[in-house]
């Protein structure tokens, strides 16, 4: 396996005195497990204040459990000191949010080479800066990589978001209703996009989401509810 | 790509923002370059003063009660390669009868055309009948050149007042002069040898003229001299030169043929010759035979009694028949006066000398020995000492003794023996019994008698004044140029003072730094998460995030730091116009220090940095989850409920507070009149340019004065105070003054009234009695008290250290500070008791301060009846309070620059207010956006908007005033107490209206947002 999660427990603390009552935790996932296979794809699917954020979170060590085990590539991660942390969001872990984060004060090129700049190196940033455009032409940007995001339309937008996240080659691409905020023509071409350029790549893709044409073109969905996953067959 | 195009790119993406940023830094270095320099500007200022006040004088003998020849000088120049210049020093009172304007304590300088090589601009040396006047003098007596003063110039005598028998002190010598130049701060207008930076009333006439009209043709007392072309003269090197070149006559000696040949006397124009004077002519001369002559106011038997008659005391060499201790020896003339014969009791009484020419009549019986003739020794009429009033009267009655002469008791045949004889002995004792008599603090010798032949006089001379050492003469050079550059060197510290004066723009400045920087950040939050999701750690962001604000913060500290120029010009502005009061100078200018600059940008850019720092850490503390949401923390409280607007509320509640309190918390002049207050309980504190010699108490001293018929002193009790000139400690000098003015207090009588209160005490003196400490006169060093502001500041000492002085004999003498006042009106001077003082300093002469006690009523009567009484002695007699409120007029300075300069801090904080406020609505822009998508119109949610943060304005500026109003509240039932209303008002005014300008301002900004943006947001 590629990825696991164990016994996800993930509670919040919630303030209600305002209605003259204590603390209280609220648990959003219940004992939760997942295996995600090598260059799989998985949907999660659920209402709105599920979790579904949550569970991509945990499994992008953007968050921490309240208990239970992450495995990556093997490797139980929940353990990790916090400074440990960036370094496997960098080289094994790629993220689309909904709402694409481009720096608006950067190119798009620039934009893709972000996540390469940590490590550092000359040569490996030339290298990735060959390889962004030639993503950048595979997702039918190439004329703009001059340009800033202000100046392309959103869709435009998620799909640099799309090569950002694939510029290091993550095992693991792990998107947040990568299609919220687009149309359905951009949306279309994003599910696509994701779905080829994963298999291309070989990466795993997790994709939280509502829309179910995106849901249909990942190998397994699953819907969370109640804290815990059912596998839609 | 790299991080550097990353930082560049995000400085110039973001360059309003960190714009805004860089103006905050620009404030808070501009504030403490600015503060910084005014240190630097002060220091320099009075180094230049220095140089101002001393021109090319390195070294100089200052005045004191001593006089020399004005030719030693030139004797010191030729052999010591200086240019050393001769001055009559003394001061006086100015008047311009045309313009009516008049002066008192003014300098009168005697200088002569040496005088002008001192200096490297071209000055003017008055001829007969001159004078030059500096500005100030200028300006303040309103006369130009050609323009007629006059002057009346306190006489400088050879001998004290304060010795038996000398004159009570000549009138005033007028000069009507011509003004012929006035003489600006760089042409010796400024000259002093004083470390004071308030400028002197210099008043330059012709050193002959002066010399002449009081009488002391020749004669100087101060020398000024250059350093050597070679700069490696020193003062002791002068002191030793001086030895080797000055005369009998430099010390106050005189040799005198007396009738028989090779018969010589020496005498002393001080009447008395000093105990090393008498010692050092006992090594000189082995053979020369010591005298005391002294008038006695009767010699009687009994029954019949002969008034005023010199008895002279001296040894057998002298005397063929030597007196026992009680035994006298009476010439004919007397005998067949008293028709006494050998073996008759006679009484002898005599005036003796107390404090202020006090007299006390003591008296000593003597058996009758023989009868000598009226020429039993040689030249007897010249054993009568040379009293300036007596050796020249023509009469009994002319005579000017400076004791009480009754004209009555003088008989046809006193008047006879006088027109014969006149001041020869009528009567001889022993030596050992005269000078138990007669010995004062000025001696106990009137004469040395010798022979020898003329031929040896000059190396007799040279062997008298190889004895004796000028410094025991008051004849010592000090390197004034020296001790006026350290004490320039290291005064008050304006730097440091104007950076806590200044404490609320810099708070305002970091503040909005922080918040603007806070401000930028937050609108970067998603940005950042974004950056943590890819894999940059939370370090990386914050050292990227970090990079920025240093470049920033470093552009903001060079801007700031030269900003701090214009800063510390208007600071300096403020300082000689309208805060001229706490430096007593209109004369301080810029001094520009690469060093300051560089220290200012320095710390300016570490707090900057600091206090981005701190904002950005706590930003980047949100879970990376959160920082991808650009997560705020949305809150549904408004108004003051909402933590961040109750915090502004304090804040603008405590700056406003602060602000009042302090700059409103003024001392008034009448708050203090008890005995532990800082008067002493005393009524009046009057000082006057010419000496009051006589106790004012006596009836005596009041005659001298014609106060004796005035009802309105009537209850009126003088409290004189004598006093040593020295540099000025209290808070109106800016210099480190070392060696300030000592002052004799009456320690008994402040004991028995317990007056001032003292700060701090030494742990040897009695708290139940601190005064007593300054009477025990068993002690090494003198004891002495100053006020603890002044130790602290002026002296830059502790309770325990010790200042040097040299007494009048030239020995030196520790006064060690046992102890310090609360704020007095004694602030600038050490005060040691004043029996200490006689014995220290018996040439001074009469007191020219005195506190003044009687009914309070009639305080301002008082007053005025004194100065109209004593105008002539340039008598100023001010309410003690309102001489101690002259004092606190400095601290009163320094609160309404505290308080202008905080109100600027925070009329800036309430840009801090519109950012908070413009934070809040940022975050509530949803909850404005519905209201507007169900209708409202955008005026009245504005409206709505404003009027909510106008309540935390009101309640802020409200609470800190209000609080302040309530502190303050027991100052308004002082008397004389002044609430600066205007200050205040125009402070909260501008506070309240900028702090209203910018809650509209960020009330508007966030109208101006498309609805559906917000909705969306949300």
């Amino acid at each position: 396996m590629l990825a696991e999660l164990k016994d996800i427990y993930k509670s919040y603390e919630t303030n209600s005195r305002l209605q003259g009552e204590d603390r209280q935790r609220s648990l959003v996932l219940d004992g939760l497990s997942l295996q995600i296979p090598v260059a799989g794809s998985i949907a999660i699917v659920g209402p709105s204040g599920s979790g579904k954020s949550t569970l991509l979170n945990i499994l992008g060590t953007l968050d921490r459990p309240t208990s239970g085990a992450v495995i990556l590539n093997g490797k139980n991660i929940s353990d990790l000191a916090e400074d440990e942390l960036p370094t496997i969001r960098n080289s094994f872990i790629g993220f689309v949010f909904q709402l694409h984060h481009l720096l608006p004060q950067l190119t798009l090129l620039e934009n893709v080479l972000l996540p390469v700049l940590p490590q550092n190196n000359k040569l490996v940033m030339k290298q990735a800066t060959e390889r962004a455009i030639g993503l950048l032409e595979r997702v039918g940007l190439k004329e703009h990589l001059t340009r800033h995001p202000y100046q392309l339309s959103v869709g435009e937008c998620q799909r640099t978001a799309l090569v950002r996240a694939l510029i290091n080659r993550p095992k693991l691409l792990l998107a947040d209703e990568p299609t919220g905020s687009l149309d359905a023509n951009n949306a279309t071409l994003l599910g696509e996009l994701m779905s080829s350029l994963g298999k291309e790549q070989e990466s795993a893709v997790v994709v939280v989401t509502h829309a179910s044409e995106l849901a249909a073109r990942m190998d397994e969905t699953y819907r969370l509810t109640g804290g815990k996953l059912n596998r839609i067959p | 790509m790299n991080y550097w195009r990353l930082i560049s790119r995000n400085l110039a993406y973001y360059r309003r923002p960190y714009l805004a940023v860089l103006a905050g830094v620009v404030v808070s270095t501009a504030v403490l370059t600015g503060a910084l320099m005014v240190g630097d500007s002060v220091r320099y200022s009075l180094e230049r003063m220095t140089d101002q006040r001393l021109g090319k004088t390195r070294v100089a003998v200052v005045p004191g009660e001593r006089l020399f020849r004005q030719m030693l000088a030139a004797d010191i120049s030729r052999n010591a390669g200086v240019i050393a210049v001769p001055i009559l020093k003394t001061n006086g009172i100015a008047v311009c009868e045309e313009k009516g304007t008049r002066i008192n304590r003014v300098e009168i300088i005697g200088v002569s055309d040496p005088f002008k090589e001192l200096w490297e601009e071209r000055i003017l040396i008055p001829g007969e009948n001159e004078v030059v006047l500096s500005q100030n003098a200028a300006a303040r007596l309103m006369v130009s050149v050609n323009d007629e003063v006059l002057i009346r110039i306190t006489p400088v005598e050879k001998a004290s007042p304060n010795a038996p028998f000398v004159p009570d002190r000549a009138d005033p010598v007028a000069l009507r002069l011509r003004v012929i130049a006035i003489a600006g701060d760089d042409n010796g207008g400024r000259f002093s040898l004083k470390s004071e930076q308030s400028a002197p009333l210099n008043f330059f006439v012709n050193l002959h003229q002066l010399s002449a009209r009081l009488k002391l043709a020749g004669m100087a007392n101060a020398i000024l001299a250059t350093g050597n072309n070679e700069g490696t003269l020193t003062p002791a090197e002068l002191d030793s030169l001086t030895g080797q070149n000055w005369q009998m006559a430099d010390a106050g000696l005189k040799i005198s043929a007396l009738d028989q040949p090779d018969t010589w006397d020496v005498t002393s124009g001080r009447i008395f010759l000093s105990p090393e004077q008498s010692r050092a002519i006992a090594a000189a001369i082995p053979n020369a035979t010591q005298v005391l002559t002294y008038m006695v106011n009767s010699i009687s038997d009994g029954v019949l009694s002969t008034p005023y008659s010199f008895v002279t005391a001296a040894d057998s060499s002298m005397l063929h028949l030597q007196p026992g201790p009680r035994e006298i020896l009476i010439n004919r003339w007397l005998a067949g006066d008293l028709d006494a014969v050998p073996g008759d009791m006679v009484n002898l009484t005599y005036w003796v000398m107390g404090p202020m020419r006090s007299l006390k009549e003591e008296s000593a019986r003597f058996f009758v020995k023989a009868i000598v003739p009226v020429d039993a020794v040689s030249s007897g009429r010249r054993l009568m000492p040379d009293f300036p009033g007596m050796s020249g009267a023509g009469n009994c009655r002319d005579w000017e003794t400076g004791s009480p002469v009754d004209l009555s008791r003088i008989r046809k045949q006193d008047e006879d023996y006088w027109k014969d004889y006149r001041g020869t002995p009528k009567a001889f004792i022993s030596l050992n019994t005269g000078q138990k008599l007669w010995a004062n603090a000025f001696g106990n010798v009137t004469a040395f008698r010798f022979r020898a032949a003329g031929t040896e006089l000059p190396k007799l001379s040279r062997a008298v004044m190889h004895q004796l050492h000028p410094l025991q003469n008051g004849l010592v050079f000090r390197p004034v140029y020296e001790e006026g550059r350290a004490a320039a060197g290291h005064p008050t510290d304006f730097g440091q003072l104007f950076l806590g004066l200044s404490f609320f723009i810099l708070a305002a400045a970091l503040l909005l730094t922080a918040l603007l920087f806070s401000l930028h950040i937050s609108g970067r939050i998603s940005e950042a998460g974004v950056l943590a999701a890819t894999g940059f750690s939370r370090s990386l962001i914050y050292r990227l995030l970090m990079g920025e604000a240093l470049l920033v913060a470093l552009a903001g500290t060079i801007l700031g730091a030269l900003s701090g120029i214009p800063c510390n010009a208007l600071l300096l502005a403020g300082l000689n116009t309208l805060w001229s009061g706490a430096v007593q100078t209109s004369s301080l200018v810029a001094c520009i220090r690469m060093p300051t600059l560089v220290t200012g940008a320095l710390a300016g850019l570490i707090t900057a940095i600091l206090v981005m720092m701190l904002a950005l850490r706590r930003k980047l503390r949100l879970p990376i989850a959160l920082l991808v949401k650009g997560a705020h923390q949305p809150s549904r409280k408004t108004g003051l409920h909402r933590p961040r607007n109750i915090a502004a509320v304090a804040l603008l509640a405590l700056g406003t507070f602060a602000v009042v309190v302090t700059g409103a918390n003024r001392k008034g002049e009448n708050s203090e009149t008890g005995r532990s207050s800082g008067t002493g309980g005393f009524l009046l504190w009057a000082e006057s340019t010419l000496p009051v010699l006589k106790d004012l108490n006596s009836v005596e001293g009041k005659k001298s004065l014609s106060l004796e018929d005035e009802p309105v002193l009537k209850g009126v009790t003088f409290i004189p105070l004598q006093r040593l000139e020295g540099d000025d400690a209290s808070c109106l000098n800016l210099n480190r003054v070392s060696d300030p003015p000592l002052l004799a207090v009456p320690a008994t009588l402040f004991d028995s009234l317990g007056s001032f209160t003292f700060n701090a005490l030494a742990r040897d003196v009695d708290p139940a009695h601190p005064w007593r400490t300054l009477t025990q006169n068993d002690t090494p060093v003198v004891n002495g008290f100053a006020d603890m502001t002044v130790i602290t500041w002026g002296l830059q000492k502790q309770i325990g250290d010790t200042l040097r002085y040299t007494d009048e004999r030239g020995n030196k003498v520790l006064v060690r500070l046992a102890g310090g006042l609360d704020n007095s009106l004694f602030q600038g001077n050490v005060l040691i008791s004043d029996v200490r003082f006689r014995q220290l300093f018996p040439s001074v002469a009469g007191s020219r301060l005195m506190l003044v006690e009687g009914p309070a009523p009639k305080r301002d009567s008082i007053a005025s009846r004194l100065e109209a009484l004593l105008r002539d002695y340039g008598m100023l007699a001010v309410p003690a309070a309102e001489k101690l409120a002259s004092f606190n007029a400095v601290e009163n300075t320094y609160l309404t620059v505290f308080m202008m300069l905080g109100g600027l801090g925070m009329i800036i904080g309430t840009i801090g207010l519109g950012i908070i406020l413009w934070r809040n609505t940022r975050e509530r822009m949803a909850e404005f956006a519905l209201l507007r998508a169900l209708g409202h119109p955008k005026r009245r949610i504005m409206r709505r908007l404003v009027r909510e943060y106008l309540h935390i304005l009101m309640a802020g500026t409200g609470l800190g005033f209000g609080g302040a109003l309530l502190v303050l509240l027991p100052n308004f039932f002082i008397p004389g107490y002044h609430f600066p209303f205007v200050w205040v008002s125009a402070i909260l005014l501008l506070i309240l209206g900028s702090g209203f300008a910018w809650i509209w301002a960020a009330a508007e900004k966030s109208m101006r947002r498309e609805i559906v943006t917000d909705l969306r947001e949300e």
